[in-house]
């Protein structure tokens, strides 16, 4: 389903970056990274706009929006498709599809909303560990099993 | 025929309109159809809706036609099917009406048949004499209405008064007569859109058909489109678009999973036309058309459905939502070209794409000058500008017009002059160039395109930057980069990829700063920056996250470039450490003195983490040493004085103590070993947060809530600082004047420990600055300055030291004995010339000479110092006796001064001396006779002992004492144990006479046990006053007359007797008994005065009744007789006090004879004996 996760941490550092499929010259690991990091601007700039929202006079619905953990495509291009995903300690998720896929191109938002969810539940696990520091980078090897079964799951 | 010519609707677009029916007197219409026509748009009208859908508020605007009853029932085509049926007549005449008006209505009711929505009006000419007659009984209307109408139908009959001819009259049944076209219009539509929309459905289910056609299918749902357009509901019109580009997008979707309908082969023909798509309200019948005929590929008929989203969205004055369709729209479109396979040009797909975002920026900014959505367009235009500027760069890269690659071949020519074929005309008569126009011009020569692409991509980046997008402005700075690097102007590239990198090091993209870096060393090679270029070599063979094979090449590029490139300059090249290591800890090895002392070697221990992939060889480690500011003022501390019990009797130091006072806070502030990783703040997430459970109750005890609390949120609620991504500023080199400093290492990867020196040469206080690694001569590394962190050290001058020490550190000095001493010279850092002497002086009462030879004991000695190498010590052996003083103080001070070549002043060894021992002495009087004792005991901490000789006692004048001592007395000994030694003489003097005070000396000779020699003589003397014994008390206690024994709880009677014995002036007494309270009641006065007669030597008695109170031998009552000064009533100047007062006599004066004495009392007597008494 997924080519690309990403876990960010609250500075907009990466904790974690997996991702599955062929390298080739357009789509490899570095340019999913390149999708990620510019995905982060389209995600700030999303819950800042979430943020105001709060402030102003329909608060209410603003309220069951900043409720909502998952912020839907952040933006595409020509081949991908990014997702995001923010906890409420402002770790950010971000999944990449492939839009070149044909399990990619087909995806439902309801799907990558599910995928991201349980995406949340491994970060919180992980987290759990006692040894892990927050803040620190993810390389808990069971993490990443867990995270590229997710990606492969709905193909 | 009047009315409006459908192929110029259709062309028009917008001008599609509800076509309404004549029938009846035409010639009667065509008078009025002007007028109606221009009425109907004027007002709105509420358009009521079946199934709950919204009500709209709707302008209408309507064509007639001539009625033709064959096209009444015209097939499903919403446009051109005809909505209202009217029937025009001007017929007053009944008798007409009957016989002919009435056949023709019938025929068209009839023709009509299912057919609801008609209406009859009849026109009527306003004559004003009919006014004033009677209402005629029945009008043709009603005649009309009774033949055809039925209930829910009366409306529809309509007067109207011609206009034409009583325009004044008129107005209010025209108005009716509009307002009902209006209202038949939609009611008409209402019913046929349901019945439209049904069969639509209908259509829509059979999509799985085999036979089923999209593009008929399109058309037909389009219509419904249309007819929202025409009635002004661009949204919902939009819906249905966006209902089919759905439907379309899910096909072709599944086409890639199941097997595709046949329709879709349609689409799968192969591209020919790739013209830009108009952002016009128009329909583009051009490819319309091409749909209907099937002939439409995939950028046709994306284009269409396009430009119609775009022109519902047009009125609705909303240009970013245009913007952002046209993003999805062309992501969309390039998947699906791909998935179906459509075969095209290559570049077409490029092309089409770049002209979509293109106009979409042009139209977008057209609209958005004229609204204020100006910063909502700006916001979505970024992404479009981005996209159009990949694309031109993806043809630009087919075409060959990027800069560094070679001229076009003549197949790229081709392909130039295909796409630009298949681009088509651009619309005519535009002042400005259209972005068909640019691209083409772009791809016909490089300087077109790359000043084509430059505007692009600045503007894109400039938008980027402007809505606070600056990640995706990077990204294109990067795109810049290689651009302009191709184009040879690196410099410029490189502006971008720094400041790249240095936002993705911020944050800890370390793929991405290395990949930038990969960009940056590539640059630097093109401008044959070798600085740079080995700079980052170095950087990216330490790079972690790269492929050992890359890092290892730039590892060889960076040796090479060393050896080639930088070996010819005179200065090394200064770079960062920290990219290529990593400063574990400093730790500064404690000296073996203590402290660093000048023109010695200070040693610091590096830890150093090298991330480079190989060894390699450092020629030299360097830390540098900033002194640290002057103290305030160097002051020597004078007569500092050590304790004597702490084992030195003297120091004086040159100089490691000054300034001492003005540096004291610099001194603790100095650490002397850091590990680097200390220096980062702590990660507040590892502290345990300071949280318990709480349990609330409510007032009746039961539990209200339990919460989880955090007793100091303050603590962990902390803001944390900014600072974490400040990157320090460019390092500048310190100085390295002075430095610890270690040549020739090797530095292996992972972990290398070494050992710099410094040899120390001026003393002060010294940090740490900042530490070099230079490689291969010619590379420096040069970490962050370390100076906040205090890691430092300080050097002194260890000047001569003299010290006074005993030998045995642990005795204390008595006097009256000799002690052991040695004078300690420690020569410190310097040398001691041969010849030097000190010499010492002592305060009166202590004697000094030399232990070797038994010379006298001087007060004044002059020591030879042997030439002595630094750090060397000399001792001297000393005898040191301080003579007995006939003083009582328990400690005696002595001084030595010593003074010395090197500094000034002389120097005070203050020396603090116990006596060996105190003489205590006592009186003791045996009625008349006097004797003395003396008590010798020694107070000296340590342990010493003392034998004792010739103890003897003298007095002065003409009394004698007789020694009552033992003669055995020189085994006599005192020791601080707490052996004592006692004597005791008496006084041989007339009882009876008077005696004055007197004189006392004593003196004994004394040696330590443990030494062998000539005793030394110990004095004391004191004073003897009072001693004269003048009166004696005697008591005694006798039992009650007639009883033999003194019983407990029986009276007995105490006689106190006072006898004078000496001669005395104190006549007036006063006596006392104090008798213990649980032994004896005292009866009546315990007190009483009585006056001696001065010449009479009788007793005086007196007879007290006392009673015991237990039983046993109990001591007497003591008695306690004090001179009684009466009150002096006569002279009260002469004495302050008007009271009577008491003075004790002294210890010597009053002889209590009975002091010792115990009396057997009895216990009381049985009871039987008491009731016998009386028989």
């Amino acid at each position: 389903m997924a080519v690309c996760v990403a876990v960010i941490g609250k500075d907009n550092s990466p904790l974690y970056i997996g991702g599955v499929g062929n390298d080739t010259s357009s789509d490899n690991e570095l340019s999913r990274q390149w999708l990620v990091h510019t995905a982060l601007d389209a995600l700030e700039e999303r819950l800042a706009t979430t943020n105001t929202n709060n402030t102003g006079t329909n608060s209410n619905a603003a309220r069951t929006d900043l409720r909502d953990l998952y912020l839907g495509l952040l933006y595409s291009t020509d081949t991908h498709k990014i997702y995001g995903y923010v906890t409420n300690t402002r770790i950010k998720l971000v999944l990449v599809t492939s839009s070149t896929s044909p399990s990619g191109s087909n995806i439902r938002d309801a799907e990558v909303r599910t995928a991201l969810r349980r995406l949340h539940a491994l970060y919180a696990d992980a987290i759990c560990n006692p040894f892990h520091l927050p803040g620190d980078q993810i390389t808990s090897p069971k993490f990443d099993k867990q995270v590229k079964n997710i990606m492969l799951n709905n193909v | 025929m009047k009315g409006v010519d459908n192929l110029i609707a259709d062309r028009e677009g917008m001008t599609n309109k509800p076509i309404v029916t004549c029938a009846g007197d035409w010639n009667l219409f065509c008078t009025l159809e002007a007028p109606l026509v221009a009425a109907i748009p004027q007002d709105s009208c509420e358009w009521r809706r079946s199934y709950g859908r919204a009500t709209k508020s709707v302008y209408l605007e309507a064509s007639f036609i001539k009625y033709n009853k064959d096209k009444v029932l015209s097939e499903l085509n919403l446009l051109k099917k005809p909505i209202l049926h009217i029937y025009w007549t001007d017929c007053v005449d009944i008798e007409y009406y009957k016989t002919t008006l009435r056949e023709d209505i019938e025929t068209w009711h009839k023709q009509l048949d299912a057919v609801t929505d008609w209406m009859i009006v009849l026109v009527e000419t306003y004559d004003i004499r009919k006014t004033n007659k009677l209402l005629p009984r029945t009008t043709v209307l009603d005649k009309i209405k009774g033949d055809f109408g039925v209930k829910q139908t009366e409306d529809r009959f309509i007067t109207v008064i011609n206009p034409i001819k009583s325009e004044a009259r008129s107005a209010e049944s025209w108005r009716s007569l509009v307002a009902k076209i209006r209202h038949f219009i939609l009611v008409a539509y209402n019913k046929s859109l349901i019945k439209f929309e049904e069969h639509m459905r209908e259509q829509r289910e059979k999509r799985n058909d085999p036979e089923w056609d999209f593009c008929k299918y399109f058309i037909l749902q389009e219509q419904l489109a249309f007819v929202l357009e025409m009635l002004g509901l661009y949204d919902e019109a939009l819906v249905q678009y966006d209902e089919l580009d759905a439907l379309f997008s899910q096909f072709v979707l599944n086409s890639n999973v199941t097997e595709s309908p046949k329709w879709l082969d349609t689409f799968k023909q192969p591209v020919t036309s790739w013209q830009a798509v108009r952002l016009t309200a128009l329909v583009p019948q051009q490819l319309r058309e091409l749909i209907i005929k099937r002939k439409a590929s995939l950028l046709d008929f994306r284009s269409y459905l396009f430009q119609r989203q775009s022109a519902m969205l047009l009125p609705s004055s909303k240009p970013w939502e245009i913007a952002s369709r046209c993003l999805t729209t062309v992501h969309n479109t390039l998947v699906e070209l791909q998935l179906l396979g459509a075969s095209a040009v290559e570049g077409a797909a490029a092309c089409w794409a770049q002209l979509a975002c293109a106009e979409t920026l042009r139209a977008c900014e057209r609209l958005a000058a004229n609204n204020n959505a100006l910063d909502m367009c700006t916001a979505m235009q970024a992404p479009l500008l981005h996209n159009a500027k990949d694309k031109l760069h993806e043809l630009g890269k087919l075409c060959g017009l990027l800069p560094g690659s070679p001229e076009p071949s003549s197949e790229q020519l081709h392909l130039v002059v295909m796409l630009s074929a298949g681009m088509g005309d651009s619309e005519a008569n535009n002042q400005h160039p259209t972005p068909t126009d640019r691209l083409k011009e772009a791809l016909c020569s490089k300087t077109c395109f790359q000043q084509y692409y430059l505007e692009l991509a600045e503007l894109a980046m400039g938008t980027y930057k402007h809505i606070g997008r600056l990640r995706f402005a990077r990204l294109i700075g990067r795109d810049l980069a290689s651009f302009y690097s191709e184009l040879g102007e690196t410099g410029k590239a490189v502006v971008f990829l720094m400041d790249a990198l240095r936002s993705y090091e911020e944050q800890g993209w370390k793929d991405l700063a290395a990949q930038t870096r990969l960009e940056l060393v590539a640059a630097a090679k093109k401008m044959n920056d070798a600085d740079r270029y080995t700079k980052l070599s170095a950087t990216i063979a330490s790079t972690a996250e790269l492929e050992i094979l890359v890092r290892n090449f730039y590892f060889e590029e960076m040796m090479k470039c060393i050896r080639e490139e930088l070996s010819k300059k005179t200065d090394t090249v200064l770079t960062e450490l920290n990219e290529c290591f990593k400063i574990v800890s400093a730790s500064l090895v404690p000296s073996e003195r203590g402290v660093y002392i000048t023109d010695n070697t200070v040693q610091c221990r590096l830890t150093v983490i090298s991330f480079l992939p190989r060894e390699v060889r450092c020629s030299k480690a360097a830390i540098s040493i900033e002194h640290c500011k002057d103290e305030k003022e160097k002051k020597l501390v004078k007569g500092h004085k050590t304790d004597l019990a702490s084992g030195s009797v003297a120091s004086q130091t040159n100089s490691p103590k000054r300034g001492l006072v003005g540096s004291d806070n610099e001194i603790t502030n100095l650490i002397t070993s850091i590990r680097l990783d200390d220096l980062k703040p702590k990660n507040p997430l590892i502290n345990p947060l300071q949280i318990s459970a709480q349990l609330h109750y409510k007032e009746d005890r039961s539990l209200q809530k339990a919460t989880v609390e955090c007793q100091n949120p303050k603590v962990t609620l902390k803001r944390s600082d900014s600072c974490k991504y400040r990157k320090p500023s460019a390092t500048s080199r310190s100085s390295y004047e002075n430095s610890f400093a270690v040549e020739g290492l090797t530095l292996k990867p992972g972990t290398n420990e070494f050992t710099l020196e410094y040899p120390a040469k001026k003393c002060g206080m010294f940090k740490l600055g900042q530490i070099s690694l230079l490689v291969e001569e010619k590379l420096e590394f040069l970490s962050n300055v370390l100076i906040g962190t205090k890691v430092g050290f300080e050097v002194v001058t260890q000047g001569v030291n003299v010290y006074l020490n005993k030998v045995e550190p642990k005795k204390d000095l008595v006097a009256g004995l000799e002690h052991a001493m040695e004078l300690v010279v420690t020569s410190g850092s310097s040398h001691i010339e041969e010849n030097t002497t000190i010499l010492l002086k002592t305060s009166s009462g202590l004697l000094i000479r030399f232990a070797e030879d038994d010379c006298a004991m001087l007060r004044e000695l002059s020591i030879k110092i042997p030439a002595m190498e630094p750090f060397q010590t000399s001792r001297v052996p000393l005898k040191l006796f301080a003579t007995l003083q006939p003083k009582k103080e328990k400690s005696v001070e002595h001084t030595v001064w010593l003074t010395c070549p090197w500094w000034e002043p002389l120097t005070e060894v203050p020396l603090h001396f116990y006596p060996p021992m105190v003489a205590t002495w006592r009186l003791l009087t045996s009625n008349t006779r006097k004797f003395v004792n003396v008590t010798l005991k020694s107070n000296v901490v340590h342990l010493v002992q003392f034998a004792l000789t010739e103890a003897k006692l003298e007095c002065d004048g003409n009394t004698t004492v007789s020694d009552l001592n033992p003669k055995t007395a020189e085994h006599m000994v005192v020791a601080s144990d707490g052996t004592t030694a006692s004597f005791m003489w008496e006084l041989q003097k007339d009882p009876l006479v008077k005696a004055g005070p007197l004189k006392a000396k004593f003196s004994v000779h004394y040696r330590p046990l443990s030494v062998e020699g000539a005793s030394r003589p110990f004095s004391c003397s004191f004073d003897i006053q009072d001693y004269t014994t003048l009166f004696v008390i005697r008591t005694k206690l006798e039992p009650t007359k007639g009883a033999d024994f003194c019983r407990a709880s029986q009276m007995c009677c105490l006689q106190l007797s006072l006898q004078r014995v000496n001669e005395t002036e104190y006549t007036s007494l006063m006596y006392e008994v104090l008798a213990d309270q649980t032994m004896w009641a005292v009866l009546g006065r315990t007190a009483g005065v009585i006056t001696m007669e001065s010449n009479g030597a009788e007793p005086q008695t007196v007879t007290l009744d006392v009673m015991p109170l237990v039983a046993g031998y109990l001591p007497l009552p003591t008695v306690r007789l004090s001179k009684y000064i009466a009150a002096n009533t006569k002279d009260p100047k002469k004495d302050i006090s008007a009271h009577p007062r008491l003075e004790p006599f002294s210890p010597g004066q009053v002889y209590h004879a009975g002091k010792a004495k115990q009396v057997h009392v009895l216990p009381p007597m049985p009871k039987e004996h008491l009731e016998l008494m009386p028989n």
